[in-house]
């Protein structure tokens, strides 16, 4: 089987069949607009992708590398999240917007799929006051900007 | 540059050479240690709202500075969604929205058009195809030009 050599932002280099490799959109494109089809000699640097992201990022791929790709159109607009993916995504919350940042790097359209959703699960029932202390965000309105928010949402 | 005291202080500038770039990605994270959230790319904010409800979208963007810059840019344009009557009056609160399309949604009158109109005054766009309620007398009505 092909495999693809990945080397992380630390230096670390990790190797993964193709396949799995592929289902990241920027990876796809490199391979095929350099023709590194056959060269697998070649280490693709993920300079935006440290290794312990990387390390989840080729779990989560080699778990999905057989799925349907989705349909642009009919993409999933339910907040179902499988059960693998929901232990999957059991972290803290600065591995979490890591993963995103990365899917979103490399273009992993079902991974970003499942980690947007599961902000969005995190999101969801909270007050503004909740969110804010739930993912530590510091309130930086004023408060007539504040009054000024609340009634043109009321 | 003139310091208050009278003392001018000299300030060099050295570009960094394309190898040695400095960690700007590494800094932010030193001084907003708190909000990890804050971190990710409006994109992804973005397709983080398009899973929450209305009344969730609109906690989401009384939070801070940054969601509700987010959530702005995201209330321009509600497309594909499947609305009727009743969700109008949530969506008179979208005053920022610039674009809808409605297609197929059968139970949306022509008095909840006429009032989504008049509350949202930055609609320019609005597509109205398959709305079985919606009548010639709304677009006579509004005086529109043809692109509904």
């Amino acid at each position: 089987m092909p495999f693809v050599k990945l080397q992380s932002s630390d230096g670390e280099i990790f190797e993964t069949d193709d396949r799995a490799a592929k289902c990241s959109g920027t990876i796809k494109t490199l391979l095929k607009d350099c023709q590194l089809e056959d060269a697998e000699s070649q280490i693709i640097p993920l300079p935006n992708v440290n290794s312990m992201i990387l390390t989840k990022i080729l779990l989560w791929v080699n778990h999905h590398k057989d799925d349907e790709p989705v349909d642009d159109n009919e993409e999933d607009r339910t907040y179902s999240i499988s059960q693998w993916d929901a232990e999957f995504l059991q972290v803290d919350q600065g591995t979490l917007f890591e993963l995103i940042m990365a899917a979103n790097y490399l273009d992993i359209r079902g991974l970003m799929e499942v980690t947007c959703k599961t902000v969005a699960n995190m999101i969801t029932g909270r007050t503004p006051e909740e969110i804010r202390r739930l993912f530590n965000i510091r309130k930086d309105f004023t408060s007539s900007e504040e009054e000024l928010v609340r009634n043109e949402s009321e | 540059m003139a310091h208050a005291s009278g003392i001018e202080y000299g300030i060099g500038i050295l570009a960094s050479d394309s190898w040695n770039q400095p960690q700007f990605i590494e800094d932010p994270q030193n001084d907003s240690e708190e909000a990890y959230i804050l971190r990710i790319p409006d994109d992804c904010l973005l397709r983080i709202i398009s899973y929450l409800s209305l009344t969730d979208r609109l906690h989401f963007q009384r939070t801070c500075k940054r969601f509700r810059a987010v959530y702005e840019l995201h209330t321009r344009c509600l497309h594909n969604a499947y609305i009727d009557d009743a969700d109008i009056d949530e969506l008179t609160k979208l005053t920022n929205l610039e674009s809808i399309a409605l297609g197929g949604c059968h139970s949306i009158t022509d008095y909840s058009m006429m009032r989504l109109l008049l509350q949202c005054p930055k609609l320019q766009d609005v597509h109205l195809k398959k709305c079985s309620k919606i009548t010639d007398e709304l677009v006579y009505n509004i005086g529109l030009p043809p692109r509904i």
